[in-house]
């Protein structure tokens, strides 16, 4: 290699910096921008801000190369890519969604002075939008399916081996914890299921977080597979459409978990609160608030998305 | 007044007007246009950043790679390059001009 001015082992140390770019773009531009890198560095080494402004340089040309950011992919990648980014913004508020079917269990036991209805009306809201939700969800998988299958034919299972088989096991691990878990909550009183035996909640924890990973693996594994597939036109504004739909849905299910909160909070603080019926304590709980900031970000996530399918797709 | 058609360039501090601006002198490689942006307008462009910029012009072909055996790739402005700067630079110095003349003070004036 000529031109170099750095040691072996700098080079190789700066090279190092060269893994948050996608691999295409470092194949082109890597050597080039590990010689300026040196040329920058003057024989120094990279400070911690150096190395973090590599790493956001790196990320962002990733998202430019994913299509999630940028103008420099054709239309049909950064339409399926805003559609990728709406079907993490569902995972997102699934998860969300779980939890929020735990903070609101029993809570039509809940005597509310005022606004039952209220609360009554955005809970059941929030089901038919999570049932909408998944039709829509399944309707985009059935859409890319044919293309999916053609990818599969023509010997890409080696490309995409790693998420799936992942996320499958992931699956299997889930469904054995599930019966396990189940199986041990029926020897146990109500009270030591919520709550008063440490190893099971810790345990329904694990689950819970096993219960995320999941979902996460199929979503990557679901996007890594997308992102491979050659969607013709139709196809693609037929997954825009109901990106749209989906993004429309996270939305509108944020607000009517929050519509539920305030009616909740009017009427039965002491609920949200867990404390005894007829107390006013304040119904701004820390997990309600981490639970609204979660869903408040992947509205913003389903937006952005939605945004980039709708400038997009009209070129498609 | 009708907007510009300003291929992605906006404003003179952007990177890629910048490296548009440097190469419109010749052809530079990566540390020469560095250090050649630093000296006419006061802007350190990190690694990062600067190709960042390089990939963009070079996706819109307003700049190409010149053949080298050196890991120096110098690039230089196409035609097109050069257009779209030129039409940046006149937006700019619309601008320019009407807060020069606001301001009271002499228009650079349109070429």
């Amino acid at each position: 290699m000529s031109g170099g001015t750095g040691t072996a082992d700098e080079r190789g140390d700066l090279t190092g910096l060269l893994r948050w770019y996608p691999p295409a773009w470092r194949t082109r531009y890597g050597p080039e921008l590990v010689a300026l890198m040196e040329d920058d560095l003057e024989g120094g080494r990279p400070t911690v801000r150096f190395r973090t402004s590599m790493a956001v340089s790196g990320l962002r040309q990733r998202a430019r190369s994913a299509g999630v950011a940028g103008h420099g992919s054709p239309p049909g990648v950064r339409v399926r890519a805003g559609a990728l980014v709406v079907l993490a913004s569902w995972t997102a508020l699934v998860l969300g969604g779980a939890a929020f079917a735990k903070l609101s269990e029993h809570y039509s036991d809940a005597t509310l002075a005022e606004g039952h209805g209220v609360a009554v009306a955005a809970y059941d809201a929030v089901l038919v939008l999570a049932v909408t939700g998944l039709v829509l969800v399944l309707a985009g998988v059935a859409v890319a399916t044919p293309a999916a299958w053609r990818f599969l034919r023509a010997g890409g299972w080696p490309a995409v081996r790693r998420p799936m088989v992942v996320a499958a096991v992931l699956s299997v691990t889930v469904v054995i914890a599930t019966v396990g878990l189940g199986h041990w909550a029926h020897h146990l009183t109500v009270h030591a299921r919520n709550g008063g035996n440490a190893v099971y909640s810790g345990a329904f924890l694990a689950w819970a977080v096993l219960v995320a990973a999941v979902l996460a693996t199929w979503t990557g594994a679901g996007t890594a597979v997308a992102r491979r597939l050659d969607l013709g036109p139709t196809s693609l504004r037929i997954e825009a459409g109901l990106a749209f739909a989906v993004a429309v849905v996270v939305g509108v299910t944020a607000a009517m978990i929050g519509l539920w909160w305030v009616a909740m909070a009017r009427g039965a603080s002491w609920y949200l609160a867990g404390t005894r019926p007829g107390t006013h304590p304040s119904a701004v709980t820390a997990p309600l608030v981490i639970l609204m900031g979660w869903l408040a970000v992947a509205t913003a996530v389903a937006l952005y998305g939605a945004v980039r399918v709708g400038r997009s797709v009209r070129a498609v | 007044m009708a907007p510009i058609d300003t291929h992605g360039l906006r404003r003179p501090n952007d990177p890629p007007v910048l490296i548009l601006t440097s190469l419109a002198s010749g052809p530079k490689h990566g540390h020469a246009l560095a250090k050649d942006i630093e000296d006419f307008a006061g802007v350190h462009l990190g690694p990062g950043a600067l190709y960042g910029a390089i990939t963009r012009l070079e996706e819109r072909g307003l700049i190409e790679p010149l053949a080298t055996d050196d890991r120096r790739r110098p690039y230089r402005i196409t035609a097109s390059g050069s257009a779209a700067l030129a039409d940046a630079v006149v937006d700019m110095r619309r601008v320019a001009d009407v807060g020069a003349t606001r301001l009271g003070l002499s228009p650079v004036g349109l070429a």
